[in-house]
């Protein structure tokens, strides 16, 4: 019988068996910088809403100051989402779209908007808004972005663990007791 | 769970024989470690003896592997999805500027608690209520809050809560109710049966509904005052109530009164008492305690004289000290106490005229209730130290007759209709009643109440209630002051509240809570403008509404003693000091919260004595049938070192058939046996081994410290630490620092072998940090927990467990020692007469050393030190390798072997507080001393004052849970760095010492040693150290 493979297929087998090898590696390498890409950490990654609102009329063109509907923001962990009846002190006069009107029923109908989260810390985080923007004095842009420019609402920063530390927390900051672990976990 | 057969039992022969040959002060935690039995020693030497329990269940290897298959397959798909979860935020559509979200609300309003308020302050997020505290400026709260305060929340969100208005066996309508009651009045016949009420909008419904449509009202409830009641009649010939000033009396006689666990007053009597211990340098001035009673109570674990007697026995000690004051009792007194000790209570009562106490419990008869107030009258305590007002009550009557009359009716068929307003007669009226045989006969009958229970079954309809959290009422406090119950929430199961029954009964159907208490108010105030009434709401508390104090005079001058009962086993029946009389058998955290004695959970079982076990052959949990007056019950045996001889308690509460998934089953029913005629007591019952145990969780060797452990011997230079530092006054006055006996304060002293580094303990040498000019910046959180104060009432556990989300386990997970308390209420006897020992206390959750050794063996660095000295616990980097627990000297850590927390039930996602992780399965955890406060706390100063960097708080600006909650204040939390501080001055005290101090790992709470101040005439100063021992020569 003769033989099935040529003395070459050894060369195969051996370039085929550390190619598969470095295959696995980079697969996972990919997956692992994926995993932390700004797609899937949904950085700068738009996210749809179920109306239209646009902060880059309302913050940019308008100017309306951030606090006129995240009104909780210097007085809670919570930054606030506007009530419906917020938007319908200018939207009582400001009318005629279709998605003002949409606005205008939910409001009569008592049906609140659901929003979708932009900026989600997961739940271990306890983040406070409050002592950012009130007692730190922080720009909203700071974590935000610039958001007067963001027709559709996006999360600009990473804010993940290491960069509040590396931001803040531990460089301008320089007080230890903001790096205690409890400040964020609890 | 296997039967542990192979077990060595407890020889309580043996254990006397060794004691009698014991010298020097001897603490021990139960009869099972002086017997050394075997499941003692598992505990002792390994936190979870029996291992990993999920072995022990037939799980084949195969069904293991395919489990594994399938969750690693899941947590493949899981992988799959990186993304976070989409969240929605749903904003109000009609926002209020007051209504900020993420900051939570505080709202005053009053807890009914057996027809008495107390008055609550209730902490809502988002409309949600998460945590009850006391409400400062309510008489009967002082700002403090007791054990079922706390646990009320959990019974609100309670899924098994009865959410249904059923007739018959059908789901029906309140309208549909509404319509069919209407004829039902107007045929008459009608009772309506409530428990105590005090209600005065409640009442006043009542008078009008008993005047308009000729109803009848009887009241019934197990907890009920009635035996005081005819006291004061006997004694007065007047209906009065009667208050305790403990403030100003420095000899208290207790005659089976548990003063400090029951009743309306009972937070203000547990304060005013610890106010008058507060031992500090300075202040050695001390009340004295004599406690006489049949079942050993926290009361008679806080005397500083305990005399077990049997509840029989009590009358006649009475009288024995009525007769030493000179008092004519007629007739021979039995000599039933050592006379030495009446003589010396005698003489302590006779040189503190004005300024001592008798106080006799409701479990006594109305003689003995009589007696007592002719013994204060003598004493001239009346006006001083006992004060008397008009009941409180609306209707005050004896229930225990108004319920016969009740039944003898229905069984005569005069009632046609019956209305019965909360509580559960089927199960709680006594046996020899048989109410639900009567309320078979009635046509119609109708049950309000929060569960569909016992009684809800046999009525014809059963009316989902609204809980007190839910509805609008109001209710008065032990000393008559009125004040709102207010809703935090709409209720969430629809029921009704007791007012909005009786207004339907009046035919206002549609009547609303609010409309009914604010029609009442409207009426009765002076002031009835809005801003008025947001005041009271404001406030929790009517002004001006306490009753005055009344003058009474002694009319009754003879004293019959109330008719002897037999000789014989001695029956005495007592509410549970968890589930109460059975009302809060559905409520995990009471169920799982130890009984502050026995420490046995989730059970309720008969105390005997060790002498009485002995006679009867018998040991803790074996099963014994008990008979009494014809009726039998079976129920495990509980050795209760301290109870008198030949008698038995039995709790009440237990053995519900019907009371939700927590409560229905465990447990026997106490109230089978019970009579009308003999309520709280009885002799003549037999009791008869049936052979089997049943286990009892009891939590006492839990997470025991192994003092006797060479290995820690080794590290504390070979000597024994002593947990307790104890010592009585004069020794305390003589030598501050005799308390802490050869241990000094616990510190390291010297040269010591240590595994850590060398620390000072002096604060100024503590764990913090220092800034360029080397002054200490920051905060450096302590605690020290007064002993001599403390009466382990429970409320700092269940305080703990309502703010720290702390899952309920289960009995069989108690039984595995897996109950997951941050705070253990470890208690220890001393001395050598195992039928009457000394009883001590002691609190201890994380002790937050500063030099933990928990810290270095975390391979991931999830439990850390904070620069403010806490030691941290991070659940989101915590593996579960529990290496930390292992290491730990204290035994505070707590394992999440299972998914403990409910992560399902909808209503409990309410009740969780938001600032703190609920933690899910292999996670450690342990007390943060609240580090969710201390962080809000912190924000709200550097938002609020402008303060950056360090951030210097006002001492007392952070309040953890359970030092809101204690009564007595035996709690103090605070910055141990700064001079003033209250904590900082208590860690200066002589008779501070640290637990376990030897180890040199620096402790941040400390304890103040507890002191006594015993009669120089029953205990003299030398004979301290072995005075138990003397005593049980005496006795044998």
């Amino acid at each position: 019988m003769g033989q099935i493979f040529r003395p070459s297929a050894n060369v195969y087998a051996k370039v085929g068996a550390l190619s598969l090898f470095y295959l696995i590696i980079l697969v996972l390498l990919a997956l692992a910088v994926f995993d932390r890409s700004n797609l899937i950490r949904r950085i700068n990654v738009p996210r749809s809403q179920p109306v239209p609102f646009t902060h880059q009329m309302h913050a940019g063109v308008l100017g309306i100051d951030c606090i006129y509907c995240h009104s909780s923001v210097e007085k809670s962990k919570f930054a606030g989402m506007p009530s419906l009846d917020t938007c319908m002190a200018c939207h009582n006069e400001i009318q005629g779209t279709f998605w003002l009107q949409w606005l205008t029923d939910r409001f009569e109908q008592k049906e609140p908007v659901q929003w979708t989260r932009v900026t989600d810390f997961p739940d271990f985080v306890y983040f406070n808004h409050s002592i950012h923007v009130k007692g730190r004095g922080l720009d909203c842009s700071e974590c935000h972005g610039v958001v007067e420019e963001m027709t559709v609402m996006w999360k600009a920063k990473s804010l993940t663990m290491g960069y509040c530390l590396d931001t803040c927390h531990r460089t301008t900051w320089n007080i230890e007791q903001l790096t205690n672990c409890s400040v964020c976990h609890r | 769970m296997k039967e542990q057969t192979n077990n060595k039992q407890v020889e309580l022969a043996e254990i006397r024989a060794r004691l009698a040959n014991a010298h020097g002060q001897h603490y021990w935690r139960s009869l099972d470690e002086l017997a050394e039995t075997e499941e003692f020693q598992k505990f002792v030497h390994n936190e979870f003896p029996h291992g990993l329990m999920n072995w022990e269940n037939p799980v084949s290897r195969r069904t293991f592997l395919k489990l594994m298959g399938a969750s690693m397959a899941l947590a493949g798909l899981t992988a799959c999805g990186p993304l976070q979860p989409v969240e929605r935020i749903v904003p109000y559509v009609d926002g209020r500027p007051e209504l900020v979200p993420g900051e939570p609300m505080f709202f005053a309003t009053t807890m009914p608690s057996n027809g008495y308020g107390v008055g609550l302050v209730v902490r809502s997020f988002e409309g949600r209520p998460t945590k009850v505290e006391g409400n400062e400026a309510h008489p009967a709260s002082l700002g403090t809050s007791s054990l079922m305060a706390q646990a009320a929340i959990l019974t609100m969100y309670d899924p098994d809560r009865s959410q249904v208005v059923r007739n018959a066996s059908t789901a029906s309508t309140w309208e549909a109710f509404v319509e069919a009651i209407a004829p039902a009045i107007r045929a008459g016949g009608v009772r309506i049966l409530t428990e105590t009420v005090t209600s005065p909008t409640l009442a006043s419904q009542l008078q009008s509904l008993q005047e308009s449509s000729g109803v009848e009202w009887h009241q019934y409830d197990p907890t009920g005052q009635n035996h005081a009641r005819a006291g004061a009649q006997l004694a007065f010939g007047e209906n009065v109530d009667t208050h305790y000033r403990l403030d100003k009396a420095e000899v208290i006689l207790a005659l089976e009164a548990d003063f400090l666990d029951y009743g309306p007053a009972q937070l203000v009597y547990s304060r005013q008492f610890a106010d008058k211990r507060r031992i500090r340098e300075d202040q050695t001035d001390m009340n004295r305690l004599y406690v006489v009673e049949s079942t050993p109570t926290i009361t008679g674990a806080m005397a500083d004289h305990r005399l077990p007697l049997r509840s029989s026995d009590i009358e006649d000690f009475a009288r024995a000290v009525a007769e030493g004051l000179g008092i004519d009792v007629g007739g021979k007194v039995a000599e039933i106490a050592p006379a030495e000790w009446v003589d010396a209570v005698v003489e302590d009562l006779k040189s503190h005229e004005g300024a001592s106490i008798v106080l006799v419990g409701e479990g006594q008869p109305p003689e003995v209730h009589a007696l007592v107030h002719a013994i204060n009258n003598v004493l001239g305590n009346i006006g001083q130290t006992v004060v008397y007002t008009d009941p409180v009550e609306a209707a005050p009557v004896d229930q225990m007759a108004s319920l016969q009359a009740l039944v003898s009716d229905m069984q005569d068929g005069k009632v046609k209709t019956l209305i019965i307003i909360g509580g559960n007669p089927v199960y709680t009226a006594p046996a020899d009643l048989n109410f639900a045989e009567a309320l078979a006969k009635v046509n119609l009958s109708v049950h309000l109440s929060l569960y569909d229970d016992e009684t809800s079954e046999r009525c014809t309809w059963h009316l989902p209630e609204a809980h007190f959290l839910e509805s609008w009422g109001d209710v008065r406090a032990f000393d008559g002051t009125a004040s709102i119950i207010q809703p935090l929430i709409a209720p969430l199961y629809g029921g009704k509240s007791a007012g909005e029954l009786l207004a339907a009964l009046m035919g206002q159907g549609d009547a609303a809570g609010y409309d009914i208490v604010r029609a009442y108010w409207n009426e009765h105030l002076a002031d009835t403008s809005e801003r008025a009434w947001e005041g009271i709401l404001q406030q929790g508390v009517i002004a001006e509404s306490t009753l005055p104090a009344k003058k009474v005079t002694l009319t009754g001058r003879s004293f019959p003693r109330s008719p002897a009962q037999g000789d014989g086993l001695e029956i005495v029946f007592r509410l549970d000091p968890t589930v109460l009389d059975g009302r809060y058998a559905n409520n995990g955290w009471l169920q799982e919260t130890p009984k502050p004695l026995t420490k046995i959970t989730w059970d309720n079982a008969a105390l005997i004595s060790p002498t009485t076990a002995q006679k009867l052959g018998l040991t803790s949990e074996d099963v014994v049938s008990i008979t009494y007056q014809g009726a039998t019950v079976n129920a495990p045996v509980w050795v209760s070192p301290g109870h008198a001889n030949d008698s038995l308690t039995l709790h009440l509460g237990y053995g519900r058939t019907r009371a939700g998934h927590v409560g229905t089953g465990i447990g026997f029913n106490a109230y089978a046996l019970r009579q009308s005629g003999t309520p709280w007591f009885g002799t003549g019952a037999s009791i008869r081994k049936v052979g089997g145990r049943h286990r009892l969780a009891s939590t006492q060797h839990h997470h025991s410290i192994d003092v006797k452990n060479p290995k820690l011997q080794e590290l504390t230079d070979k000597r024994t630490p002593t947990i307790i530092h104890a010592g009585t006054i004069q020794e305390f006055r003589d030598d501050p620092e005799s308390v802490h006996g050869h241990g000094g304060h616990g510190e390291s002293e010297g040269e010591q072998p240590s595994l850590y580094p060398k620390i000072e303990n002096t604060w100024e040498g503590s764990y913090g940090w220092i800034d360029s000019e080397g002054k200490w910046k920051g905060a450096r959180w302590g605690m020290v927990i007064d002993l001599t104060v403390c009466t382990s009432c429970n409320a700092c556990v269940a305080a703990c467990q309502a703010e720290n989300n702390i899952p309920v386990v289960g009995k069989e997970e108690v039984l595995q020692g897996c109950e997951m308390h941050w705070i253990r209420i470890d208690r220890y006897y001393e001395g050598y007469d195992i039928d009457n020992p000394r009883t001590y206390h002691q609190p201890l959750g994380c002790v937050h050393c500063e030099v933990a050794p928990c810290e270095p063996v975390c391979p991931v660095a999830a439990t850390a030190h904070s620069l403010e000295g806490l030691n941290e616990m991070i659940y989101n980097r915590c593996v579960g390798t529990r290496y930390c627990g292992n290491n730990c000297p204290y035994k505070v850590r707590r394992f999440n072997y299972y998914q403990y927390s409910d992560l399902t039930t909808e209503s409990y996602k309410l009740m969780r507080n938001p600032d703190v992780t609920v933690r899910n399965r292999g996670v450690m955890e342990k007390c943060t001393y609240c580090v969710q406060r201390i962080n809000l706390t912190r924000i709200a100063y550097k938002r609020d004052t402008g303060q950056s960097g360090y951030v210097e708080y006002d001492d007392g600006a952070v309040v953890p849970a359970c030092e809101q909650a204690c009564p007595t204040r035996a709690i103090t939390f605070g910055d141990v760095g700064d001079p003033e501080s209250r904590v900082a001055q208590l860690k200066q005290q002589p008779h501070n010492y640290d637990l376990l101090g030897e180890l040199a790992v620096v402790p941040r709470t400390s304890y103040l040693a507890r002191l006594r101040n015993p009669n120089p005439a029953l205990e003299s100063p030398t004979a301290t150290e072995q005075g138990g021992h003397q005593d049980s020569h005496g006795e044998e």
